[in-house]
């Protein structure tokens, strides 16, 4: 064993023997990793609904839509984690008020129902046509999507409109609530040095919106790509102002709470720098707050700032938003993984190894992250998601 | 047929949501346990089923009544501290009424039993015998696919 980089100068690595094992492993990364980027995607969504911000009236519809479909998948990563899964629905029938985990369920389903309400009212008018256009089993699956109202009149156009406005208003703060309790969750866990601090539900919740944001922008020009519709600049500069704002403030926070325990020398600290510079060094230190971080500041910062336009823009907005999406990935993983290192002695760090085949395995962890993109896909596929015609699917069809 | 009011898919949407709610309250009531303890929050039918179930392990009191001679030679060597059904396995169903009813297996044929203890392992005491994968390595090359009890003897297993 080495004496140089373990906590408090130990001579020892000193691990209590019930404490060898890093159990929450990269299921509990991705799970608020997903739930991050239902947030984030819902927040965008409401830039239009709520705030009216013309520019991203295009990708409103999108981004809810997008959020939903991960948001269908938040809990996944929690299920196959649990040893017994058939239990799940334990959590809704005995709920109790101490554990903050045990109140996630219903944080989470209210905010589900609420986004299948929102994207329910504004996609009536493409049920009720569906409706009325199919015969057979579909007319009747579109008729049960209406609930069996199949007239669309302009009073109850105009009442849908100001009531989706009202869902995605109480959306946003419902949204904040969702995954700043994430955070909450962790932050609470004052047994975990590197998680206890009162600033871990604001972390997780700007770095929520950030890789939201910076999911919805590659989705967005992959399927423009995908379509051949051209692409719209305005909404492109707009997007990366919005991740560029939305990245500095992230940034800001992370910032500050290092800094905070690292100037405040905390009792803590004597186990949090050897994490930091030891174990966790390549992910944070190098990954985290260096690369993936000043990457994007510097390349959104230049996107933002100076008069970049059409394809220079496009790519310089995907360079960084790739950064970003990994950026956030691997802050989960540091504070969810890294957090579990320091063993409850406080003198020593646990090991950690990837697996890829296990039950909670990367493979496990890439069937679940690549769920929400099909499920994506698949409702494309049933309702009109951009507006106007893709060009990859027209010509084809015109020849039949 | 008239034509439904502006409004009326809302009044829809709310009968479906009240519905749903009404549903999950209802499930809820009925798969709760009964004896569901809201106070300090288990079921409480648990202990008295926990309780019914019949003791696998039957505890080295159990052992020494016939193996007196095997306890005395054990007292001397350094696996004294260990519990007989460590290695041994269940055995409550050894023995009913003064005979013999099943037997007393232990796999000698792989060294798992010898890792449950023995497996290196960094949250362990330095000097507690440890085994890697190096080390477990090291002793096949004498022999390949050697077990530990091809040398050491399980009751006493100092080399």
């Amino acid at each position: 064993m080495e004496a140089i980089g373990l906590p408090g100068g130990a001579l020892v690595n000193y691990i209590f023997p019930n404490n060898a094992h890093v159990t929450w492993s990269i299921m509990i990364v991705i799970y608020p990793y997903i739930t991050g980027l239902v947030a984030g995607a819902f927040v965008l969504s409401s830039m239009y609904h709520v705030f009216g911000v013309k520019e991203f009236k295009p990708i409103a519809n999108f981004a809810l839509v997008a959020a939903f479909s991960f948001g269908l998948f938040a809990a996944m990563p929690l299920l196959v984690h649990l040893g017994q899964p058939q239990r799940a629905y334990q959590i809704y029938t005995t709920p109790h008020t101490t554990s903050a985990m045990s109140i996630f369920g219903y944080v989470y389903s209210s905010y589900l129902v609420l986004l299948m309400i929102e994207i329910w009212v504004i996609y009536r008018k493409v049920f009720i046509e569906k409706a009325n256009e199919t015969v057979g089993n579909m007319a009747i699956f579109w008729k049960i999507l209406c609930l069996g109202i199949t007239t669309y009149n302009p009073e109850s156009a105009h009442f849908d409109k100001k009531l989706a406005k009202f869902l995605a208003g109480i959306g946003i703060p419902w949204a904040c609530l969702l995954h700043g309790y994430v955070g909450f969750v962790f932050g609470s866990v004052k047994a975990v040095a590197w998680w206890a601090t009162a600033l871990q539900p604001f972390i997780f919740l700007s770095s929520a919106i950030v890789s939201g944001i910076a999911m919805m922008f590659l989705m967005y020009s992959f399927i423009m790509w995908r379509r051949g519709q051209g692409y719209d600049y305005a909404l492109i500069k707009k997007f990366i102002i919005t991740l560029w704002m939305a990245f500095i403030l992230d940034y800001a926070l992370e910032v500050l709470e290092i800094a905070f325990v690292g100037y405040e020398q905390g009792a803590h600290w004597a186990v949090i720098k050897p994490l930091l510079m030891g174990p966790l060094y390549n992910s944070y230190v190098l990954g985290q707050m260096g690369i993936l971080s000043l990457g994007p500041l510097l390349v959104l910062g230049i996107a933002s700032l100076l008069d970049i336009k059409d394809k220079a823009l496009l790519y310089l907005g995907n360079l960084g938003s790739l950064m970003l999406v990994f950026q956030v990935l691997v802050m989960r993983f540091n504070v969810v993984v890294g957090g579990q290192l320091i063993s409850k002695s406080e003198r020593g760090f646990v090991d950690y190894e990837f697996e890829f085949f296990a039950k909670e395995g990367l493979l496990t962890a890439g069937i679940i992250m690549v769920a929400p993109f099909v499920t994506y896909y698949i409702i494309s596929r049933f309702i009109p998601i951009f507006e106007g015609k893709s060009m990859d699917t027209e010509p084809k069809r015109a020849s039949m | 047929m008239s034509l439904p009011g502006p409004k009326a898919h809302i009044v829809r949407l709310v009968a479906v949501l009240v519905g749903a709610l009404f549903a999950f309250l209802v499930i809820k009531e009925v798969v709760t346990p009964s004896s569901w303890n809201y106070k300090d929050w288990y079921r409480g039918d648990a202990l008295a089923l926990n309780s019914s179930y019949e003791a696998a392990y039957g505890g080295n009191q159990s052992c020494v009544t016939c193996h007196e001679e095997v306890n005395q030679e054990l007292a001397e060597f350094r696996h004294q501290a260990l519990s007989c059904e460590s290695c041994h396995g269940a055995l409550a169903d050894h023995v009913k009424e003064g005979e013999k009813i099943g037997d007393a297996v232990v796999d000698d044929a792989s060294s798992w039993q010898c890792l449950n203890c023995h497996d290196a392992q960094v949250s362990k005491p330095a000097n507690f015998p440890q085994f890697d994968k190096e080390k477990i390595e090291e002793h096949q090359e004498i022999e390949p696919d050697m077990i530990c009890t091809a040398c050491h003897t399980p009751h006493d297993p100092t080399p």
